[in-house]
């Protein structure tokens, strides 16, 4: 069985409809379908009304195919939606005429949900393959509620929703998904692979285990294992869960510093094997002490400078400041490919990858800045995404400027060295 | 193997700093190894030194595999390619470009094996003096089966 798309999630839990809650009001029912005469009395749960003219736009321009059955099973009425999708006229459609119109491998179970659905009166769902005006069969989801008159059932009343398109969007994220990820996990299989291979050959002949390469070993596992933990935060995330923080008092100098040295090492590393990228950081003199999650900001502060070094291909200046006047504020700025406009607010959204990155060229799952507004955004802080510097040598380039809850930033006693005042390069 | 013979000159070309680290630190092992983390350093490399054997990963930004296998062949290099990648499906991909593929993790035994015998069945292979007429041979027992690229100049 399908997972209930959220749609219809709310209307499947109407547990019956009453004459109180009159969908169709005698006029406009009289238009659409010709089969019942109804009262005039038309009454929202919340004591809202719509005039009958309102009703009778509501029931004709409604995109929703939708049908109605009286206590005996037999379909009465067809919107004009549903008779406009399958190119039929009503009188072919009524009874169980519209059942020539299914598949014929989801007959049975069309038939049989409605069978279960009328003896216990309760609201049903099925999904099922219907022919379209053009012979093409789509996939709908078919929602059904009882309705009573005079307070005794009276029949259904349903609603179905062409899915195809929405599945097949489903099939092609998760076919994208599971691609990403493949490499994700491949990427560091191969240096540990290599390694291992090291060990092997050193083990063969007598030679000492070397504490560097054991080194290099448990740097990849790391790495696998952070892989593993973003991965189920990224589950968490789009499951609606709320991130647990193990909130300190930090200094984000300090910790925006450890992030940036951590990113120029990884740079440094294959330093001309790759254009150049100049980072440069840019923090206060002071201490800026804030109550936060460090491993976690940390994390958001790593997945924001990998996103700018991976969408720079061409170099350029990856400019990170931290300031806490009148907010704290970290910016990260680079000269890169730069996100279009059109996907700056999906960006947050687990999964997403921006549509001038393609798989191809730019690897990864699209949680990195999915996690980092996630983290942000627990610590009560904001997140948003701008064009960067004019005239980058990739693009448009892209400025994240992130500001987090203010605490009063104290003089540091004694400023460590690797903390004097801005700019640093 | 034979351990008394020149070691065959690799470029391996990945954008994955570890990656690229691990491999020249196993590979250095069995071939004189170069590195490029980016396409176009690759090309670079390529036009200005003498290479036997290229190990070029598919994804990359800037410019990625297939993109440096189509400038090789517009300059009319004839350097046999292994072209490896993380993403299911590679070999497809490859047998289009006309060359062969390999799919991370990279097991480094088979590696080594397929990059030596690419380096030996090149044309040229051998001999450390510029390559004259290129001459397409075919590679045995590799996946895809399409012989490895060797655009005729």
């Amino acid at each position: 069985m399908r997972a209930r798309p959220a749609w219809s999630r709310g209307f499947a839990s109407a547990m019956v409809l009453r004459t109180s809650d009159r969908i169709f009001p005698e006029d406009a029912l009289d238009n659409a379908h010709p089969c019942r005469s109804r009262s005039p009395a038309m009454s929202g749960r919340s004591g809202a009304t719509l005039p009958p003219e309102q009703y009778r736009l509501l029931v004709e321009h409604s995109p929703t195919l939708s049908w109605r059955a009286g206590a005996d099973a037999t379909c009465d009425w067809f919107s004009p939606a549903w008779l406009a999708f399958t190119g039929r006229r009503l009188d072919e459609e009524l009874g169980d005429g519209w059942l020539s119109g299914v598949h014929p491998d989801d007959v049975e179970s069309c038939r049989r949900a409605r069978v279960d659905g009328f003896q216990r009166r309760r609201p049903f769902e099925r999904t099922y393959r219907l022919r379209r005006h053009d012979g093409v069969y789509r996939t709908v989801v078919d929602n059904a509620v009882p309705f009573e008159e005079d307070g005794a059932f009276a029949g259904y009343i349903g609603s179905c929703l062409d899915i195809d398109d929405e599945q097949r969007r489903a099939e092609e994220g998760k076919s994208l998904f599971a691609m990403a990820m493949a490499h994700e996990l491949r990427t560091p299989l191969t240096p540990l692979a290599a390694y291992i291979h090291q060990l092997d050959r050193a083990a063969a002949t007598g030679a000492p285990l070397s504490p560097v390469l054991v080194q290099k070993l448990s740097a990849q596992v790391e790495k696998l294992s952070r892989l593993v933990e973003e991965l189920s935060d990224g589950a968490l995330v789009t499951s609606g869960e709320r991130l647990h923080l193990d909130v300190d008092t930090v200094d984000l100098a300090g910790l925006v510093t450890l992030a940036v040295e951590e990113q120029r090492r990884a740079l440094d590393r294959v330093r001309g094997s790759r254009p150049a990228l100049e980072l440069v950081l840019a923090v206060p003199a002071e201490r800026v002490v804030a109550e936060v999650d460090a491993r976690k900001l940390a994390q958001a502060l790593r997945h924001l400078l990998s996103n700018a070094v991976k969408f720079s291909p061409r170099g350029g200046v990856l400019q990170v400041t931290l300031s806490c006047e009148p907010t704290i504020t970290i910016v990260v700025e680079d000269e890169g490919i730069g996100v279009p406009t059109e996907d700056r607010l999906r960006l947050g959204t687990p999964f997403f990858r921006a549509s001038n990155a393609p798989l191809a060229n730019y690897p990864g799952v699209g949680m990195g800045f999915a996690m980092a507004k996630q983290i942000v955004r627990s610590h009560g802080g904001t997140i948003h995404v701008t064009e960067g510097k004019s005239g980058g040598r990739n693009g448009d380039g892209t400025r994240v400027i992130i500001t987090l809850p203010s605490s009063a930033p104290t003089p540091r006693s004694k400023p460590p060295s690797s903390h004097e005042p801005s700019p640093r390069r | 193997m034979n351990e008394a013979r020149t070691p065959k000159r690799l470029l391996v070309v990945d954008d994955d700093p570890d990656v690229l680290e691990a491999l020249e630190a196993v590979l250095s092992e069995d071939f004189e190894v170069a590195t490029a983390a980016d396409g176009a350093v690759a090309l670079e490399h390529l036009q200005c030194a003498e290479v036997d054997v290229v190990l070029l990963d598919m994804m990359m930004p800037n410019m990625d595999g297939e993109e440096v296998i189509a400038a090789m062949k517009g300059s009319g290099m004839t350097i046999p390619v292994l072209l490896g990648s993380a993403m299911p499906g590679i070999e497809r991909r490859a047998r289009k470009l006309g060359v062969v593929a390999i799919t991370k993790p990279y097991n480094v035994t088979n590696l080594v094996a397929r990059l030596q015998r690419l380096a030996e069945e090149a044309p040229g292979a051998g001999s450390r003096a510029p390559r004259e007429s290129a001459e397409g041979t075919d590679e045995e027992g590799v996946e895809g089966g399409a012989p490895p690229f060797v655009p005729r100049g």
